[in-house]
C-alpha cells in the first residue's frame, strides 16, 4: 500500500517546481546557462519543500527562493569569482521582479526555450531527460539519478558536464525557427516520454504522487504550444496511461485487457479524448498521436466491453510505417497474437534483430504468449521461461512463471 | 563567440586532391571559404597538407620521441580548419554543415577558449 500523500506537500511541492522552472529559465535567458546560480536555486527549492508544508506557500515564493539562494552563496563568493557571479545575477533578477511588482504567477515563463536547450543534438541523447528533470523541475542528481538506475555522483558529474557544455559552446536558449521546429520537438517530446518513465520506474512500488513529472513537463509544454498536434498527442497518451496506473501498482499482473476497468480514472480518459480531437483537427498523424489512439482503444474497454484488437492492429500498422521502433514492432505482435493470429505475430517477432531482443523482456513475453496460441507448446515453455527470468517487477515476474508451469501440463511426459 | 571548424577527411578524400576530380574538390573548398568571407564570419583558417608528411613529436622522460605520421592513425585525419565568429553553436553547426567534408568525413566544432 502506498503511504498517503499529504496534500500540503503536494501544493508545496507543485509551487516550488513551478516557480523554480520559471526562475531558472529566466536566469538563463538573460545570464546563460550558470550551474552556480542553479546550484543555489535548487538548494534553495530543497529548503522551500521543507519549510513549505508547515508555513503554507509564501505570498511571493519567487522572491523567498531568491533570497534563500543569495544568502547561500554568500558563503561561497568569497571563495570564487564564479560564484560572485552567481550572486550578481539572482541579485539583479530579484531586483528586476521587485521592481516590475511581479508576483510567481505572472512570472515571465521561458520553460519552453530551456527544454530546447536541455534537448539540443549537442547535448549527448541520454543526458537530455534528467537534464530537463533538473533544469525545469528542480530534482536534485540523486533522485534522477535512482530514476536512471546510474550512482548519484555519476549522475551529478555527468549533469555537471552538460551544463558547463551549454555555457561554454553557447548552445543557444531559443525556440528553433520553422525550419528546424519539428525535428527538435520531437526530441522535446521523447525526452518528457522518458521523464515520464523514468519516474515509473523509480516509484514502481511506491509512492503514486511521484510518477507525475512527465505528466508535469507535457502539460507545461503543451501550455506553451496548444495546438501543436504532437504536443496534444504526447499529453493525451500520458494521460491514457496514467488513468489506468491506479490498477497496475497492484501486486499481482493482470494483463491489460482482463483489468478491472472501474478502477481507471475517466475524468483523465476524457480530458485525454478531448486532447485527441483537437489534436484530429490538424489532420497531422505523428507517433504520439498514434500511440494515443492505441491506448485510447484499450481504455474504449471500459465503455464497450470488450478490446477492438482488429482496430489496434491497424493502428500499429501506420506506427510501425510511421515511427519504427523495437517498441512498437513488439506492441504489433502482440496486438496480431491478441487478434487470433499468432502465426503473423511469430513472423513480425522473427523480423527483428536478434542482437536487440535477445535481453528485452517484453520480447519473450509476447513470443511465449504467441508461441502458446499457436500450439508450439514447448518452445512456448522455453519463451515463457526467458521472459519470467528477464522481467524485473516481482508481479510480471510470477505471471510469467505461472504461465509456464500452467503451459508446461500440456507437455507429454518425457 | 569563436568556433574552430576542424575538417576531418578519409583517405577517399585526401586522394581526391591530386585525382582526376582534383579541381572540382578544391572548387568546394574554394567557394565554402568565399561564403565565409562573403558572410563576415572567418576569422582565419588553414588548408593542411596530406597526413603523411606529418610527424609527431612526444616528450618522454626527457627524451624526444620524433614519429613519422600524424598522432593518431585512425582512417579520418584532420585536413585544415577555420576559426569563425558567431553568435552561437548552432550558426557553427549551421556553417560546419555546410563543409564540403561534412558529407564524407567529418567536421569538429570547438569553441575557441577565450584567454
Amino acid at each position: 500500500m502506498a503511504a498517503a500523500v499529504d496534500p500540503r506537500q503536494t501544493v508545496a511541492e507543485h509551487a516550488g517546481r513551478e516557480v523554480f522552472g520559471k526562475l531558472t529559465s529566466y536566469l538563463a535567458g538573460r545570464y546563460g546557462t550558470h550551474a552556480e546560480a542553479e546550484d543555489a536555486l535548487s538548494k534553495a527549492l530543497i529548503a522551500a519543500l521543507e519549510a513549505w508544508p508547515k508555513t503554507g506557500v509564501p505570498d511571493n515564493p519567487a522572491a523567498w527562493l531568491l533570497t534563500v539562494a543569495r544568502r547561500r552563496l554568500a558563503d561561497t563568493a568569497r571563495r570564487g569569482s564564479r560564484a560572485h557571479a552567481a550572486q550578481t545575477h539572482l541579485e539583479m533578477i530579484q531586483d528586476e521582479l521587485e521592481n516590475e511588482a511581479m508576483t510567481a504567477t505572472d512570472l515571465p515563463d521561458r520553460r519552453l526555450e530551456l527544454m530546447f536547450t536541455c534537448t539540443h543534438p549537442a547535448i549527448d541523447r541520454a543526458l537530455q531527460a534528467p537534464l530537463m528533470l533538473q533544469s525545469v523541475l528542480g530534482f536534485d542528481a540523486e533522485a534522477i539519478a535512482a530514476a536512471f538506475l546510474i550512482p548519484g555522483n555519476t549522475m551529478g558529474q555527468r549533469l555537471a558536464r552538460a551544463k558547463n557544455k551549454i555555457r561554454e559552446a553557447a548552445v543557444p536558449f531559443a525556440v528553433p525557427d520553422e525550419a528546424e521546429h519539428a525535428t527538435r520537438l520531437a526530441a522535446v517530446l521523447d525526452a518528457i516520454y522518458v521523464c515520464y518513465h523514468a519516474g515509473w520506474a523509480m516509484n514502481g512500488s511506491g509512492s503514486k504522487a511521484k510518477r507525475s513529472e512527465g505528466i508535469w513537463l507535457a502539460s507545461i509544454l503543451l501550455h506553451a504550444l496548444p495546438d501543436q498536434p504532437e504536443v496534444l498527442g504526447l499529453n493525451a497518451l500520458l494521460l491514457y496511461i496514467d488513468a489506468r496506473r491506479e490498477t497496475e501498482v497492484s501486486s499481482i499482473y493482470i494483463p491489460l485487457d482482463e483489468r478491472d476497468t472501474r478502477a481507471w480514472d475517466k475524468r483523465k480518459i476524457h480530458a485525454a479524448d478531448k486532447l485527441m480531437a483537437k489534436a484530429a483537427q490538424a489532420e497531422l498523424p505523428g507517433r504520439f498521436q498514434l500511440e494515443a489512439a492505441i491506448q485510447s482503444a484499450h481504455c474504449d474497454r471500459a465503455r464497450t466491453g470488450r478490446t477492438d484488437w482488429k482496430a489496434i492492429v491497424g493502428l500499429y500498422t501506420v506506427l510501425i510505417r510511421l515511427a519504427p521502433s523495437t517498441g512498437s514492432t513488439i506492441g504489433y505482435a502482440a496486438a496480431l497474437c491478441l487478434s487470433g493470429r499468432p502465426d503473423a505475430a511469430l513472423e513480425v517477432l522473427d523480423a527483428l534483430d536478434p542482437k536487440l531482443t535477445r535481453d528485452h523482456q517484453p520480447y519473450w513475453a509476447v513470443r511465449a504468449k504467441a508461441l502458446e496460441d499457436n500450439g508450439q507448446t514447448r518452445l512456448g515453455v522455453e519463451a515463457y521461461a526467458i521472459a519470467s527470468g528477464l522481467a524485473i517487477a516481482p508481479a510480471e515476474k510470477a505471471f510469467l512463471l505461472d504461465r509456464m508451469m500452467q503451459l508446461k501440463k500440456n507437455l507429454p511426459d518425457m | 563567440m569563436q568556433y574552430m571548424l576542424a575538417a576531418i577527411e578519409t583517405k577517399s578524400d585526401f586522394d581526391r586532391r591530386s585525382g582526376p576530380d582534383a579541381e572540382t574538390y578544391w572548387a568546394g573548398w574554394q567557394v565554402y571559404t568565399r561564403a565565409l568571407q562573403e558572410a563576415g564570419v572567418l576569422v582565419t583558417g588553414e588548408a593542411l597538407n596530406l597526413p603523411e608528411t606529418a610527424t609527431t613529436v612526444r616528450a618522454r622522460d626527457g627524451k624526444h620521441v620524433i614519429e613519422d605520421g600524424p598522432f593518431s592513425d585512425s582512417r579520418e585525419q584532420l585536413a585544415g580548419f577555420y576559426v569563425i565568429e558567431v553568435s552561437d553553436l548552432d550558426a557553427a553547426l549551421a556553417w560546419a554543415a555546410r563543409m564540403p567534408c561534412a558529407e564524407s568525413g567529418a567536421v569538429e566544432v570547438r569553441p575557441v577558449l577565450a584567454m
